[in-house]
């Protein structure tokens, strides 16, 4: 049984797409910002002070750590800090996701999205 | 160093302590790493307005989130500015209030009040608001110095031109400047009295001794005003605090000079 979150979903935008970031894989600042760039199509701009301000926030409530070892040497760049999300973190995540998901099932449902037909799955994320 | 990156550090001392301590090198790598891609993009007056805009609102938010301010000088931050009010009605008002005058000068609710605002400004512009407190009380025991030793029985109506007849135009230069700095030197070295006390810190040298010298100067005056023997040690005193307290200041302001700042942070090469 995961630990009950004591701050959790709704997740701001950002919040979600960092956590996303991290459940792909750990990552640095940086790499956050680019992940979030691409996956949004340029619609979700990071900044440093936003981007920072969460990292803070889910490294005290234990969504995400800073990794001590550092990735592979021809990965690596020692200037960087990488985070990864905990188990916590993935909970939140799933939590977050499921949400999102329920109330796109509701938008079908109200016919604001088309319906989901056997051999036409589309994408909802 | 480029002139953004320069600025984006300078941004980064807006931080509470705590936070630019754990992330602002952090912070100011991801921003120079940004700062490429926009280049090369050609997007950089974008990426300037949208870093701006996220370093204002981030700040706001990591200062809000600052948990350990005084909350005991939040509660009296009200009544401090309450105390100001009336300290300023007490000594404009042409009357025989001199104790009373003198007493709500140095009141230290009044002190408390004002704390909690250099309480956000050392916890947010701790390595620069020293040398600041030492300017500025350099600035304010030196004129309470001048004008008591020169105007002593002057002294206590010197914020009331119409009541001084020394008032020429040096003297009340002196005197409102004094006026002007007097709530900011309190302001200042009675918050950062009050942050040692909270923090359990050893209190500074020059808190301690700015304190004492502004409560002899006033108290020792507002006697000597009435007694001529009194008056005699107190110059002798004040003289003697005075120079003390100079020459502590250049000390400190040596030693904070030789200690390393969150500005010094380095870009590391990749």
């Amino acid at each position: 049984m995961p630990p009950k979150p004591t701050e959790g979903p709704p997740l701001s935008p950002a919040a979600f797409h960092i956590l996303l970031s991290l459940a792909e894989n750990e990552q640095h600042g940086y790499g956050i910002i680019k992940t979030v760039l691409e996956r949004s199509s340029g619609e979700v701009t990071l900044g440093p002070g936003t981007l920072y301000g969460n990292l803070k926030r889910f490294i005290e409530l234990a969504w995400i750590e800073e990794l001590e070892a550092r990735p592979a040497a021809d990965l690596d760049d020692e200037r960087r800090r990488y985070y990864r999300l905990t188990k916590h973190g993935q909970r939140i995540a799933q939590l977050e996701a499921e949400r999102l998901e329920s109330l796109v099932r509701h938008a079908r449902a109200a016919r604001l999205l088309p319906s989901l037909t056997i051999g036409t799955k589309r994408e909802v994320a | 160093m480029k002139l953004e990156t320069w600025v984006y550090k300078q941004a980064l001392e807006l931080y509470p302590r705590a936070y630019r301590d754990q992330f602002g090198q952090a912070m100011l790598e991801t921003y120079t790493d940004a700062l490429k891609a926009a280049k090369l993009e050609g997007k950089t007056w974008g990426f300037h307005w949208n870093t701006f805009l996220d370093t204002v609102k981030s700040v706001a938010r990591a200062t809000a989130e600052v948990k350990n301010y005084n909350p005991m000088a939040r509660v009296t931050a009200v009544l401090g500015l309450v105390l100001l009010v009336i300290i300023v009605w007490v000594q404009n008002f042409p009357s025989d209030l001199l104790v009373w005058r003198l007493f709500f000068t140095i009141s230290i609710l009044y002190c408390t009040g004002a704390s909690f605002f250099a309480n956000c400004l050392y916890e947010m512009r701790q390595k620069w608001i020293m040398p600041l407190m030492l300017i500025v009380s350099a600035l304010f025991v030196f004129t309470h110095w001048c004008v008591a030793m020169f105007y002593p029985s002057q002294y206590a109506n010197f914020y009331s031109p119409q009541m001084n007849p020394y008032a020429n135009v040096p003297v009340l230069v002196l005197g409102y400047l004094a006026k002007v700095l007097s709530p900011l030197i309190l302001v200042l070295f009675v918050g950062g009295i009050a942050l040692d006390t909270i923090e359990k810190r050893k209190m500074l040298p020059l808190n301690r001794f700015s304190l004492s010298y502004v409560v002899l100067v006033y108290v020792l005056g507002a006697i000597g005003l009435q007694n001529q023997s009194v008056m005699f040690m107190f110059k002798i005193l004040a003289t003697g605090f005075g120079v003390v307290w100079f020459a502590l200041m250049i000390f400190i302001c040596f030693r904070l000079w030789q200690q390393p700042r969150a500005s010094q942070l380095k870009l590391t090469k990749p």
